[in-house]
């Protein structure tokens, strides 16, 4: 399953030498991924397409801007794309940092074929899960929009764990109201239980009111 | 040329399959002349004669028929010239026959379409000879060559039979022609098909060929594979009639080929074989992955490694195996012996150590015993590989089984033989390092035992020097252990001069182990008793002794402690009431003590010397109990009367016993007197009364008698008496006669004698006998008889009783019959058993009683039992509490032996009573107490004798848990913390209470380190008392920890030190008074002795600057400290200052004690004092205005330290330029290639990538090359131009350049050239370099030298004729000799940030100028290093330029 996946995943090489890319390309493309090169982190920034890649086998030592520098602005602009570190005599201040910012692997030049691919495939996997997230949380915010604002109030007020008749008073309609307006956050939001409706407001990084509010 | 065989039917068949094969090869037919003509005229013959005899018979055949047959018969064998004469002598004949009689040819007009048509049939016949010959012949031309061909080649039907068969069949299967034909070929060849044969068939009829390879058997039985091509032969309408078989032998091409996939899956096998062992770290798995992948990837059936055992069976053990093994191996009892079951591969590869391969266990004799077994599970051939330990010898087999026979090619037995190699090598390697961890933990184990063990250990050689000292050891003898380990046994043992040790060495060698005193002298020079227990072994080939030291100290105190306490006895005796006295051998009295002098009125010294016999009433009776002591060696209760110098007489009994010295010699008696008086009296008072009241108690119940002691007849006879005795009471009393007639025979004497006894000596006489009455009837009578006194003790007359106690007898008996069992129950026990009766005596004892007492059953009973002990008050108070209460127990009390002998016994008593149930008595048991007391009392002693030692060196010892609560004080704890003992332990806080609140932190984190890290922790603390008394107390803490590394708790010692600190704090307050004023001075102040130079006084300023105590700087030469001193510069000063001069120098440095250097101002001037000349120094730190001017030079300085800055970072990075460099085509390669590798390895290659990666290896490859040459071309362009060079010049000049950073670190440097030190010829640049490496790097060396001065020397020296040498010695840490020969490899760097460049560079340059270089450990610390250069000659430089 995750091969499949991973074939249809696309692997960016940032390497500003010749023979390393040419490598790294035949050697991603052997494994029956992908690939897409660079020789420079300013021409991976001006990649065109939607897409972003599902990996990034990045050079620690690049002309202009470098590895580490890519690493920090990609982070600044939410850019989550794993990436795997090559480098040509690797420092540990250096390894320490990157795999500090979330890189997947550090390797040095010239590095174990297997070792490159796992890492790769790892990344990969990361990626996958990131995306899911990210579809979920999508899916999640579509539901939570399809709410109107009496339901939304409601559904703030029962992740809260108050009661129905609470929650009547609360907003000053009947206990009747609030049931069937329950009723609709439940199917809307397609949650099996109030337990479900908590989960998905965490998700959706709706707070619970606060204690204090309800004291 | 041959004929095919077989008959003529045979051939027509054959040939035409020959003629449809597809190498037609079948040799020539031949047929002699002779025959075939003879032929043509014998069928000719025939003909006519036939015709002519058909005829007579009347059966007219045309003769031309006839001729016409023969003619052809002819041409059809004999060819065409028997063809021919056939024809003629046909025509001659039928000429005769048609033409007859006519004599002429003549030819009648009507017969010649006749004799035409014949002629056309002759002619016909003629020419159909003559083809078929042809045909023939060149039908033989092929059967030659099929004969001369190697294939095989031959004809069967559609049956199977052969019908041909050439001679390369004969050759290749063994079967001649004339065997073969006519057999079925199935039987002969055993023919393996690799389709079914039907199958064949069908294709041969559909297409008329086969082609395929086929498995025959040859005559001999061994297969054959052959390339088969089968054609079909048909007959002219098509049915097949034949089938010609070729075939080629491809057995060797397929053994060949098999041979080489055999030995490819060997070699991968042995590849993954090496991998296994590479990876390897158990044996087991490591044999069972190897026999799995001999099995698994070289297709062997069986694989397994055996061990040979060193026991008597010489068995293989089978520790591993993969295949087919189905219990063989657990059968087969292979051993490596001589013998039947070790002749087997395995056995034979074991015991030679050579392989052994049996290429068919079918057939070789070697396999006998397990040929069943082998064949059975389809082995066929099998090897068995030797592993061969370092020495060479096999210990075990790595043997493979094959299901082929003759599977093992050489070439494949070597690849075995290599892989045997190589698992026996992982095998040895795998349990070298297991052997190697057991032993390193066995040392770490044994020498963490042997330092904890309380004894010290030592290991000592057999030339008594020490090999191996445990803490214990060190601690004990107060000496380090590396000083112990330059040390030998007379060092510290002053009983082994150094002439007994091999005495010694021998005893303890035929020993092995010896145990004795000795005395160890400490590092201190105390000398303590010692127990030492030597142990001899050998190990390495070495003798060791391990002795084991005790500290018997203790020990030895202990006996001390005996002696004295023979003092305490002493002291014991003379407080003793009863008169003791000892007596010689000689009867003369050697000491008495103060009682005696008391009961005899004179002083010790008037008795000592004297008879001791003349100071009793009866000296005979004296002297005989003295002499009965001597003779039996104890003499009890001896009553005799001592006779006080005023003349009263003391009534003693005397206990006596001998004493004797230490060889058992007796040297005297020892004798206690009891004063007895007042006893005598009390019992002659209480027989008197008693003897009253007995005799009236026996008057009043028996019968009576009166005997008339003149005349010794009754005077009379009670009734009562008469009546027991038989007599008429009528008839008075009988005569003693008598009566005695009616005593039992057997008594009679007896009662005779007893009564004759109490006439004799007028005593009481009380016996028993029986009579035997005339009727028969035996009585008991109990009779007693009493002489009775007048007033002047003469006897007038005896009275006496009988008393008939036949009845009393009787219930006795039985009585004693009942108690024999108890008894006999009692006597075996071992603890003393006594009754006692109401009255305190003793009424019965057992064995046990006797032993212990020393005396015999009848002498204890009726005695008192108390007297038997020490205390007879408490024995009697136990005894009463016993009655009283029923029973005791454990009631200790003291049984005195007869001989004097105590021992404690534990009594438990208890009351036994009679039917009424009246108390009778008291059954007592003793236990037997004295070695537990005797323990008990040692126990007691140790502890006082241990609080004596704490009191009088104010030690204390306590114990504690870990919340610092006292668990145990020593009495001397309580008396350093003003506690009272009485009170018992202080609670936790109490003590801590008493230490100095400002030293309480210090007191509890000590403590709480023991606890926490289990160490030791030694501290000193105050301690207030309430009375405000302050006392110094230093503290020792040890953790007791459980075998689990839990802490138990805590022991330790507190020693009050009061009186020491005291001490020492006056000394330091005079001391300090005293130093207050100079010490004030800011300027170093040295006053020198004038003559001596050396130092009287300095000043604090001058200890601080210069780092030295004061006491070290007195006694030194300024010229240890000020490095710009020496001797003549000292001497010229002293002159100077001398005349008057101060003399001032201006930038002098003085050495600080930790090396380092400052600058000073000195001023030296001489003044007089009480009549000496002295110097005053006086020092002033210039170094801050040294330091503005270091600074200007400093930028001065900077250039130079650049330049040398840039030669030694070029290299870095070079270095690091030159592995970026190459390692990015590098990366390159490597991704390529493993690209490259998926690439083909897909299930559809893709062979164009795969190539663009290639060619992108080689581009890469090509581009590393490429940077390597770039450096190397950098490098040769740096050719040494060679030019003289001074060395003595090139060396000032480094020195120039380093000599501030030399300075700043303090490191000086000496040089020593040779004056005449010759050239030579090099590059001065790069000489120049290796030098300044040199000397930086031992600059940099001695940098973490604090300890010595640092120092570099630099000498240079011609050394033959052809070579300069130069060294550098240093005193840095120096250079592990280990590494020493690799300091000059590139990249080894011993710094933390160095490149591992300069010394290899250096090497290269050297070895460009055809020198050399080394380095050598120096003497002291530090290396020296060495280069050689050779001398310049300027005809081979001129020679060598003239080359180039």
């Amino acid at each position: 399953m995750l091969k499949s996946r991973a074939s249809e995943a696309v692997i960016a090489v940032v390497d500003d030498d010749l023979s390393a890319r040419e490598g790294l390309s035949s050697l991603i493309r052997s494994a029956g991924l992908q690939v897409e090169v660079f020789a420079s982190a300013q021409e991976f920034l001006a990649r065109p397409g939607a897409e972003a890649p599902s990996c990034l086998v990045l050079d620690l030592q690049l002309p202009g801007l470098s590895g580490l520098d890519l690493q920090k602005q990609m982070a600044g602009v939410g850019l989550e794309i794993p990436i795997v570190f090559l480098t040509g005599h690797g420092n540990i201040p250096a390894s320490v940092q990157a795999m500090k910012a979330g890189a997947v692997e550090f390797l040095t030049k010239p590095f174990d074929e297997q070792e490159l691919l796992r890492a790769i495939q790892e990344a990969i996997a990361r990626d996958q899960r990131t995306r899911q997230q990210h579809a979920e949380i999508r899916e999640l915010r579509d539901r939570y929009e399809s709410l109107t604002a009496r339901e939304q109030e409601v559904m703030q007020q029962v992740i809260s764990g108050l009661l129905n008749k609470q929650i009547a008073a609360e907003l000053n309609i009947t206990e009747f109201t609030v049931k069937i307006h329950r009723g609709h956050v439940m199917r809307k939001m397609r949650a099996d239980s109030v337990a479900d409706l908590v989960r998905m407001a965490e998700n959706l990084g709706i707070r619970s009111l606060k204690r204090s509010d309800q004291i | 040329m041959r004929s095919l065989p077989g008959g003529p039917e045979m051939k027509a068949p054959a040939l035409n399959a020959i003629k449809s094969a597809a190498h037609p090869s079948v040799r020539p037919l031949r047929f002699a002349h002779l025959q075939r003509y003879g032929l043509a005229a014998l069928s000719v013959g025939s003909a006519l004669a036939a015709g002519l005899l058909l005829e007579h018979f009347h059966f007219r055949v045309p003769s031309a028929l006839l001729l016409l047959f023969a003619v052809a018969l002819s041409s059809w064998y004999g060819g065409r010239g028997p063809a021919v004469l056939a024809a003629v002598l046909s025509i001659i004949t039928f000429y005769w026959y048609f033409v007859q009689p006519v004599r002429t040819i003549y030819i009648d007009p009507s017969e010649i379409p006749y004799f035409i048509t014949f002629v056309s049939f002759v002619a016909l016949l003629s020419w159909f000879g003559t083809v078929r010959r042809r045909a023939e012949k060149a039908l033989r031309e092929q059967a030659n060559l099929l004969n001369l061909t190697h294939d095989t080649v031959f004809v069967m039907d559609m049956e199977g039979a052969i019908q041909y068969w050439n001679r390369g069949a004969e050759g290749r299967y063994g079967w001649t022609a004339e065997e073969a034909v006519g057999k079925a070929v199935h039987d002969l060849l055993k023919t393996a098909y690799p389709v079914p044969q039907e199958q064949i068939k069908a294709e041969l009829i559909r297409t008329g060929r086969w082609e395929g390879e086929l498995v025959h058997a040859r005559r001999d039985g061994t297969p054959v594979i052959v390339a088969s091509r089968w054609a079909l032969q048909r007959d002219p309408r098509g049915t097949p009639v034949a089938i010609l078989e070729t075939n080629n032998d491809i057995t060797e091409r397929k053994r060949g080929e098999e041979a080489l996939r055999r030995l490819n899956r060997e070699l991968r096998a042995i590849s993954n074989c090496n991998q296994v062992l590479l990876r390897a770290n158990d044996e087991q798995s490591l044999l069972e992955r190897i026999c799995r992948i001999v099995c698994e990837e070289a297709g062997y059936s069986l694989a397994w490694v055996g061990y040979a055992v060193d026991d008597e069976a010489k068995s293989v053990r089978p520790v591993a195996w993969t295949g087919a093994e189905e219990g063989y191996l657990a059968s087969a009892r292979i051993t490596w012996a001589d013998t039947d079951r070790g002749r087997g591969h395995t056995g034979t590869a074991i015991r030679c150590g050579e392989s052994c391969c049996i290429q068919d266990f079918a057939a070789d004799p070697r396999v006998a015993p397990w040929r069943e077994d082998l064949l059975q599970r389809s082995f066929r051939s099998g090897i068995a590989l030797p592993l061969r330990d370092e020495h060479n010898d096999a210990f075990g087999s790595l043997t493979i089984h094959s299901a082929q026979p003759n599977a093992f090619t050489p070439e494949e037995i070597r690849l075995l033989e290599e892989l045997a190699a190589d698992l026996a090598f992982g095998i040895l390697t795998l349990r070298s390092r297991t052997a190697r961890k057991h032993a390193e933990q066995e040392v770490a184990l044994l020498s963490f035992a042997l330092d904890n063990v309380r004894e010290a250990a030592l290991l000592i050689d057999d030339a008594a020097r020490f090999h191996y000292v445990n803490n214990e050891g060190c601690r004990v003898l107060g000496y380090t252990r590396a000083e112990l380990l330059g040390m030998s046994v007379p060092d510290i043992d002053p009983e082994f001069p150094a002439g007994r040790w091999s005495d010694h060495w021998r005893d303890l060698k035929a020993q092995r182990s010896l145990n004795f005193e000795s005395r160890h002298r400490t590092g201190d020079g105390r000398i303590f008793p010692v127990e030492i227990s030597a142990n001899y072994f050998e190990y390495g080939g070495r003798a060791y002794n391990l002795a084991l030291v005790r500290d018997v100290t203790q020990r030895k105190r202990a006996e001390e402690a005996l002696r004295l306490s023979n003092a305490y006895n002493r002291s014991l005796i003379e407080a003793s009431l009863d008169p003791l006295v000892t007596i010689g051998p000689d009867g003369r009295i050697t000491d008495i003590n103060a009682a005696t002098e008391t009961a005899t009125g004179g002083s010790r010294r008037e008795l000592i010397g004297t008879d001791f016999c003349d100071y009793f009433t009866e000296p005979a009776k004296a002297r005989t109990g003295y002499e009965q002591v001597f003779r039996e060696g104890t003499v009890r209760d001896y009553p005799l009367e001592l006779r006080h110098l005023d003349g009263h007489v003391m009534s003693v009994l005397y206990n006596a016993s001998v004493y004797r010295d230490e060889s058992g010699q007796v040297i005297g008696v020892f004798a206690a007197a009891r004063d007895i008086t007042e006893r005598k009296r009390a019992e002659q008072a209480l027989r008197q009364r008693e003897a009253y009241l007995a005799e009236s108690q026996r008057l009043s119940h028996t019968g009576t008698w009166v005997l008339n002691a003149a005349t010794g007849n009754y005077v009379y006879a009670s009734e009562e008496a008469l009546r027991v005795f038989g007599f008429d009471p009528q008839k008075g009393p009988p005569t003693r006669d008598q009566l005695y007639e009616r005593i039992h025979p057997e008594d009679r004497a007896g009662a005779k004698q007893a009564s004759e006894r109490m006439y004799r000596e007028k005593v009481e006489a009380d016996y028993g006998y029986r009579l035997a009455l005339p009727d028969g009837t035996i009585k008991h009578i109990h009779a007693i008889g009493h002489p009775v006194l007048d007033e002047n003790g003469q006897v007038t007359e005896y009275l006496g009783t009988i008393a008939d106690i036949t009845d009393r007898k009787r219930a006795e008996e039985a009585l004693r019959l009942s108690n024999a069992y108890n008894r006999s129950l009692i006597e075996t026990s071992l603890d003393p058993l006594v009754t006692i009766g109401p009255d305190g005596k003793v009424t019965d004892v057992n064995a046990a009683t006797e032993a212990a007492t020393g005396r015999s059953r009848s002498e204890l009973i009726g005695t008192d039992f108390c007297d038997y002990f020490t205390e007879p008050a408490q024995a009697r108070t136990g005894y009463e509490q016993a009655f009283r209460e029923g029973l005791v127990r454990d009631y200790p009390l003291e049984l005195r032996h007869r001989d004097g002998r105590v021992m404690s016994v534990l009594y438990n008593a208890s009351v036994y009573r009679d039917e009424s149930d009246q108390v009778s008595g008291v059954f007592a048991a003793a236990r037997d107490i004295t070695e537990r007391k005797r323990i008990e009392e040692a126990l007691r002693r140790t502890a006082a004798y241990l609080a004596d030692a704490q009191r009088l060196t104010h030690t204390g010892a306590w114990a504690g848990d870990r919340t610092t609560a006292p668990l145990y004080w020593s009495e001397e704890v309580f008396r350093i913390f003003g506690f009272d003992p009485q009170q018992g332990l202080p609670t936790r806080d109490q003590p801590l209470e008493r230490i100095h609140p400002k030293d309480l932190d210090k007191f509890l984190q000590g403590f709480h380190r023991t606890i926490n890290e289990k160490v030791d922790s030694e501290d000193e603390y105050r301690v207030v008392l309430p009375d405000g008394t302050l006392k110094h107390i230093h503290a020792v803490a040890h953790p007791v920890v459980d075998p689990d590394g839990e802490l138990v708790e805590v022991v330790g010692t507190v020693v009050d030190i009061t009186e020491r600190k005291r001490a020492e704090e006056a000394l330091r307050e005079s001391e300090m008074r005293f130093r207050t004023f100079v010490d004030h001075a800011v300027e170093a102040f040295f006053m020198l002795d004038f003559e001596e130079g050396t130092i009287i006084d300095v000043n604090r300023c001058a200890c601080e600057s210069l780092g030295y105590t004061r006491e070290e700087l007195i006694g030194m030469n300024p010229m240890s400290f000020d490095v710009d001193l020496d001797r003549a510069t000292v001497e010229s000063m002293a002159e100077r200052a001398a005349a008057g001069e101060t003399v001032l120098f201006d930038r002098h440095w003085h050495r600080r004690k930790d090396g380092t250097l400052f600058p000073v101002e000195v001023q030296t001037s001489v003044f007089w004092h009480g009549g000496r000349r002295f110097l005053l120094k006086i020092a002033r730190d210039t170094s801050d205005r040294l330091r503005a001017e270091q600074q200007r030079d400093r930028l001065r300085q900077l250039e130079a330290d650049l330049a040398h800055t840039n030669r030694v970072s070029m290299m870095g990075e070079l270095a690091a330029s030159v592995a970026h460099e190459v390692n990015q085509p590098l990366s390159g390669v490597v991704s390529n290639a493993s690209a490259g590798l998926r690439w083909l390895a897909g299930d559809v290659p893709n062979l164009e990538e795969a190539r663009e990666g290639l060619r992108r290896i080689v581009r890469d490859g090509k581009r590393a090359g490429e940077v390597i040459a770039r450096i190397r071309a950098l490098t040769r362009k740096a050719a040494t131009p060679k030019e003289k060079v001074d060395l003595n010049e090139t060396i000032r000049e480094v020195l120039a350049l380093v000599g501030d950073e030399a300075k700043r670190k303090s490191v000086i440097i000496r040089t020593q050239f040779a004056d005449d030190l010759s050239p030579v010829a090099g590059d001065r640049v790069q000489l120049q370099q290796v030098v300044l490496n040199l000397v930086m790097n031992a600059i940099e060396a001695m940098s973490v030298v604090d300890e010595r001065a640092r120092a570099l020397a630099i000498t240079t020296r011609n050394i033959d004729p052809d070579q300069v040498q130069v060294t550098a010695q240093d005193s840095g840490p120096g250079i592990d000799p280990q590494t020493i020969d690799r300091i000059f490899d590139s990249f080894y760097t011993t710094k933390p940030g160095g490149m591992g460049m300069g010394l290899s560079i250096s090497r290269s340059i050297l070895q460009a100028h055809g020198g050399r270089i080394w380095a050598t450990a120096n003497h002291g610390p530090g290396t020296i290093f060495h280069f050689t250069l050779p001398k310049y000659h300027l005809e081979e430089i001129n020679a060598e330029v003239a080359s180039v």
